[in-house]
């Protein structure tokens, strides 16, 4: 071959091969692999790669056959520690050239596959006491994943959010005196069917069971279907229901609660709630025994942990829509929690893979 | 103490290397024959093995040679490598033998 004649890449590409051949076999120190290996990817001309080859035994640059199938062989092996490559990169790829049957364009995906399970065990192989290496690698990828994971997860499944509603039925007269109830009877009969019998029989003094005619009220049909169509237009009153509670809880007090997704979800349904409740007292008092709702307390919990939780109490006052609450934990919180917990797990996975790659391998394919 | 059994692609890749030094391509078409064609290691396999087998000191390098511009690197079973092939070959034929002779119980009860 001329001196002068041009080099292509393939001719520069088959020089550098060469050169991690002669490095492989010991004729070259890694300094001078370096050096050479930077005049053969610049040698402009076949003069140029002879020089980065001089003093080398027989190994004309000759053009490669098999270029693209070449590199990407090339591509797969990079995935092996550099260590290994230096040694192995050239073996490595005549045996994959030898075996590539003629006019294979490029690595298949088994094959593919193969290679980089391969490079992932040699990382893991306890090679001069630095194959911790590739298992500190596969913890930390487990514990990024795991991390990752985690958030995402977090993001998309906020915890349970409760919103708690405490109404304050206080029963005032228009002389002052607390209007007459006569019937008071366990929710779970009061529901249905004689709710409307109850409405209209309410004359007797309040009594310590009153809220809970009043929980039942909450929890009639007619209060629960108005609620539900103000939360959305869609809902049916046994969504609704799924997601509220009506509870009395002492004499002047009666608890709604919701739960949702968010808290957003919560609380609107726990306000629709309390505000059709308001409306229809109101719009259903007997002349002569009105009931005042004097106020609403709303408060949220977040119950994040069993057996933990944080309410924030604010104060509702009847036919206000805008409570005022306080804003929870933030979204970022939880993301931290969930991704830390994740990373763990990810860290763990990523060991037991380690360990499980460091063992002989398992893995052959069977014609 | 015993050692663990070998499995099956590193048996194999022992017995090529049994019969003299080969390289990574040798061993492979080698241990295709070995297993009448049912076992077909994958470069990345076949590495990986014989790395650790270098780090177990069972397989060390013989030599190089450079055939076509392409390097091909020797190895060569170790006497710590063949011992251990040996003790493979024998618990593998104390079983096969009680296999073979239960078998043969079996169709001829009498």
């Amino acid at each position: 071959m001329h001196d002068g004649m041009r080099a292509s890449d393939a001719d520069r590409d088959s020089a550098a091969a060469q050169l991690h051949v002669h490095f492989a076999a010991g004729r070259l120190t890694r300094d001078e692999l370096d050096d050479r290996l930077t005049v053969a990817l610049r040698a402009v001309t076949f003069g140029d790669l002879r020089l980065a080859l001089a003093g080398l035994p027989g190994l004309a640059p000759a053009p490669r056959r098999h270029g693209s199938l070449e590199r990407g062989y090339r591509r797969l092996l990079a995935f092996y520690p550099p260590r290994y490559r230096r040694v192995h990169e050239e073996e490595m790829l005549a045996v994959l050239m030898t075996a590539a049957p003629e006019g294979k364009r490029r690595p298949g995906l088994a094959e593919a596959a193969d290679l980089i399970a391969g490079a992932l065990r040699v990382w893991c192989q306890p090679s001069r006491g630095r194959g911790w290496r590739g298992v500190l690698a596969l913890i930390s990828a487990g514990a990024v994943l795991g991390l990752l994971a985690g958030a995402a997860f977090a993001a998309l499944n906020p915890p349970l959010r409760t919103s708690y509603t405490m109404v304050m039925t206080v029963a005032a007269a228009p002389n002052g005196v607390r209007s007459e109830y006569r019937i008071n009877l366990p929710p779970s009969y009061i529901r249905g069917a004689e709710r409307q019998e109850l409405i209209e029989q309410r004359t007797s003094v309040l009594q310590r069971d009153e809220t809970r005619t009043e929980a039942a009220l909450a929890d009639s049909r007619e209060v629960m279907a108005a609620a539900a169509s103000a939360v959305r237009p869609s809902m049916s009153v046994q969504t609704l229901r799924g997601q509220v509670r009506i509870k009395a809880v002492n004499d002047i007090w009666m608890w709604i609660s919701a739960q949702g997704t968010t808290a957003a979800q919560a609380e609107s349904a726990v306000s629709a709630v309390a505000h059709s409740y308001i409306a229809y007292v109101n719009g259903k008092n007997t002349p002569g025994a009105r009931i005042l709702l004097r106020h609403i307390v709303c408060q949220r919990m977040w119950p994040r942990r069993p057996g933990e939780s944080k309410f924030i109490p604010c104060s509702m006052h009847a036919g206000t829509d805008s409570p005022g609450i306080e804003p929870g934990p933030s979204l970022l919180a939880l993301v931290l929690d969930t991704g830390g917990l994740g990373a763990l797990c990810g860290a763990l996975i990523g060991a037991f893979a380690a360990a499980a790659l460091s063992r002989p391998s398992r893995r052959f394919r069977v014609t | 103490m015993s050692e663990p059994s070998l499995r099956e692609p590193t048996f194999l890749i022992l017995t090529a290397l049994a019969a003299g030094a080969q390289h990574g391509y040798g061993i492979m078409t080698d241990v295709a024959q070995i297993s009448g064609g049912r076992v077909r290691l994958r470069a990345g396999t076949l590495y990986a093995a014989l790395n650790r087998l270098a780090v177990e000191g069972l397989v060390e390098v013989d030599r190089e040679e450079i055939v076509d511009t392409r390097l091909r690197r020797y190895y060569r079973l170790t006497p710590p490598g063949a011992q251990r092939l040996a003790a493979e070959v024998d618990r593998l034929s104390r079983t096969t033998e009680v296999a073979a002779r239960r078998l043969k119980l079996l169709s001829d009860p009498a």
